[in-house]
């Protein structure tokens, strides 16, 4: 399993982004093996635009869809320069969080174990 | 002297603020040196465009070494596509309006290596930026 699944209708630019660093990413063994224990839902706003997308994890499923759904697992805000040095592997989401660079809300545990799949590893 | 956009005048006006600056010739150290950082821009009529229009600019460590209009887009190997309406584009040569914004929006659909684009960010933001350095006129207004 490499590919993320679209849930609804076409993604806007956050989304489509979003899987696309997550199907890279499941490409390594390590993180599709830590992918595919994750369960739960992770909630991504983009501060500035306020567009939000939702990534599924249900055992090595990944969907993600439009807008944010009541209720995620966790929840993560941040500007696109945010969101692209977490992605990039410039800014780990700890140091990010502590830095009030993001903003975060519901299991951390659980959303850092979700931003592995967004952290490039190329 | 204002420069019309679009037209191959304003592709150079682009260039040479693309090549005078600074902040992305440093963010941009990285842009397309192991991957194709060429870019491919479509327009698509409304507010003032008549027909498809596509804009080609190509980029390499922090620099633009051509930027032009193009007729085919197979003439061109571009690593980066996106498309959006004329209507849509003005306001972000304007510099009113972000284009990655317009981006995670999904105003402009992108196709290319999203995770090159997060990567080097700052670099497309500055890209971006520069549109506003130099003096545009539009077609419709």
């Amino acid at each position: 399993m490499s590919r993320v699944e679209i849930i609804g209708e076409e993604l806007n630019g956050l989304g489509m982004t979003l899987k696309q660093i997550i199907e890279t990413n499941l490409k390594v063994p390590d993180i599709k093996e830590k992918v595919g224990r994750l369960k739960g839902s992770l909630v991504v706003r983009e501060k500035q635009s306020g567009i939000s997308s939702t990534i599924i994890f249900d055992e090595g499923d990944v969907g993600v869809q439009n807008d944010a759904i009541e209720r995620p697992a966790a929840f993560i805000e941040a500007g696109f320069l945010e969101l692209a040095d977490i992605s990039s592997g410039r800014l780990g989401p700890v140091k990010a969080l502590l830095a009030g660079k993001i903003k975060a809300k519901g299991n951390l545990i659980k959303l850092l174990k979700m931003s592995q799949a967004l952290i490039s590893r190329g | 002297m204002a420069v019309l956009y679009p037209s191959n005048e304003w592709c150079q006006e682009w260039k040479k603020a693309i090549n005078s600056n600074e902040v992305i010739e440093e963010t941009g150290k990285n842009w397309g040196v192991d991957f194709n950082g060429n870019w491919l821009f479509e327009v698509t009529p409304g507010g003032g465009l008549d027909k498809t229009t596509y804009l080609y600019l190509e980029a390499k460590a922090g620099k633009c070494s051509d930027s032009r209009l193009i007729d085919d887009p197979s003439e061109v190997d571009a690593g980066f596509f996106c498309t959006g309406s004329y209507e849509l584009f003005k306001p972000v040569v304007k510099g009113e309006q972000d284009f990655i914004e317009g981006v995670v929006r999904g105003v402009f659909k992108l196709k290319g290596d999203m995770t090159k684009i997060m990567l080097n960010a700052r670099f497309i933001r500055a890209v971006a930026d520069s549109l506003g350095t130099f003096e545009s006129e539009f077609l419709g207004e």
